[in-house]
């Protein structure tokens, strides 16, 4: 009888914490270099979180500003092996700041309502996803939008797989009955 | 829907490839990260505490200056003694024949003292006090704080002097216009 059958089996998903924690804790030490590291592995998760919250015109300046703001809070992070959820709620945070301080009401332009082009049904495709529950946007934007797999989402947001993959399955039937209605 | 396709992108699904490739404009571009505030320079570090430093050092010549001018007056006893001094005050309301000390709590005019302990008193006690030995530090302390003490004395007394000067001759001023 071996051991083998008692020891846990690590899933595929398992990540390697002390990647992040490195990071973390050299970016907390000042080193530009890692935060620039830190910068190009979460951007697009902050990014397409932004994006199931916001104008997609407005994404690109408030992640430079999500990513400043966390440089400056880093301090803050106790567990550096959390900075993608960190982040997570960061991003959150700056979008509803954004919308506190400039009073968006965005809605379907009356040119694209209707039309057929490309840009218009992505338009119409962009707005259904955002207007469905945050749990399932935000998942379906890293997914749809960010092109990260299932796997990838879960290690950056801190999610398990198994979230992830009610999320993607609920919210993709809840968008399909959207676009259909539309 | 094909569920592995949706999980990791392997096998078709038409549907969700058409959504992928009508939001693929709407996907992050990657961008060089924001340029990060530089830390402060050593001076503006030092100048941050200026104002607490400063406070500081207003706390510290205040104390002196209380300590020196308490220990004046305890060597200059009043009328009633170095433990209290106060004078009874005195109803102007009365017509001058029966000005009297009113038999009221006694208002104290001057800082009130707590007595010294007989053990530091000059005179009537008798006791020795007990020698003290400082090391070179302490020593050094005590002297430094006396210097402090002494400039910081001296200094107020400069501007005391110069206020008292300055109003006798408004004084004056006003005498000689009369």
């Amino acid at each position: 009888m071996t051991l083998s059958g008692f020891v846990p089996k690590l899933s595929a998903t398992t990540r390697p914490v002390s990647e992040d924690r490195g990071i973390v804790e050299a970016v907390k030490a000042g080193d530009e270099a890692a935060f620039g590291q830190l910068y190009r592995k979460f951007a697009p998760l902050v990014h397409g979180v932004l994006l199931s919250r916001m104008p997609p015109e407005d994404v690109p300046d408030l992640v430079q500003e999500v990513f400043l703001a966390a440089f400056k809070g880093i301090g803050s992070l106790r567990e550096p092996d959390a900075v993608g959820g960190w982040l997570i709620r960061m991003a959150r945070n700056h979008a509803a700041g954004f919308y506190r301080s400039r009073r968006v009401a965005e809605e379907l332009p009356d040119d694209v309502a209707g039309q057929h082009t490309p840009h218009a049904e992505a338009t119409e495709a962009m707005l259904a996803i955002r207007s469905l529950p945050a749990a399932y946007s935000e998942t379906l934007m890293l997914r749809l939008v960010e092109g990260m797999t299932g796997d990838e989402i879960a290690q950056l947001t801190g999610l398990s797989p198994g979230s992830v993959r009610v999320n993607l399955h609920r919210g993709m039937d809840m968008l399909r009955k959207k676009l259909e209605i539309r | 829907m094909n569920d592995e396709y949706l999980w990791n992108g392997q096998g078709t699904s038409p549907e969700i490839e058409k959504l992928e490739s009508l939001l693929t404009d709407f996907r992050y571009q990657p961008v060089p990260p924001p340029a990060l505030p530089k830390p402060a320079s050593r001076w503006w570090q030092v100048l941050r505490f200026a104002p607490i430093v400063a406070t500081a050092a207003a706390a510290v010549l205040i104390v002196g200056w209380a300590v020196t001018s308490s220990t004046k007056t305890l060597d200059t006893p009043g009328p009633l003694g170095d433990v209290i001094a106060y004078t009874a005050p005195v109803d102007t309301r009365l017509p001058p024949t029966q000005i009297g000390p009113v038999p009221q709590k006694p208002m104290i005019t001057r800082a009130l003292f707590i007595q010294r302990p007989a053990s530091r008193r000059r005179h009537g006690s008798g006791l020795k006090k007990p020698p003290v030995t400082l090391t070179a530090e302490e020593k050094n302390a005590y002297d430094q704080v006396v210097l402090a003490l002494f400039i910081t004395g001296t200094q107020l007394r400069t501007v005391h002097d110069t206020i008292n000067s300055m109003e006798s001759n408004d004084e004056k001023r006003t005498l000689d216009q009369k």
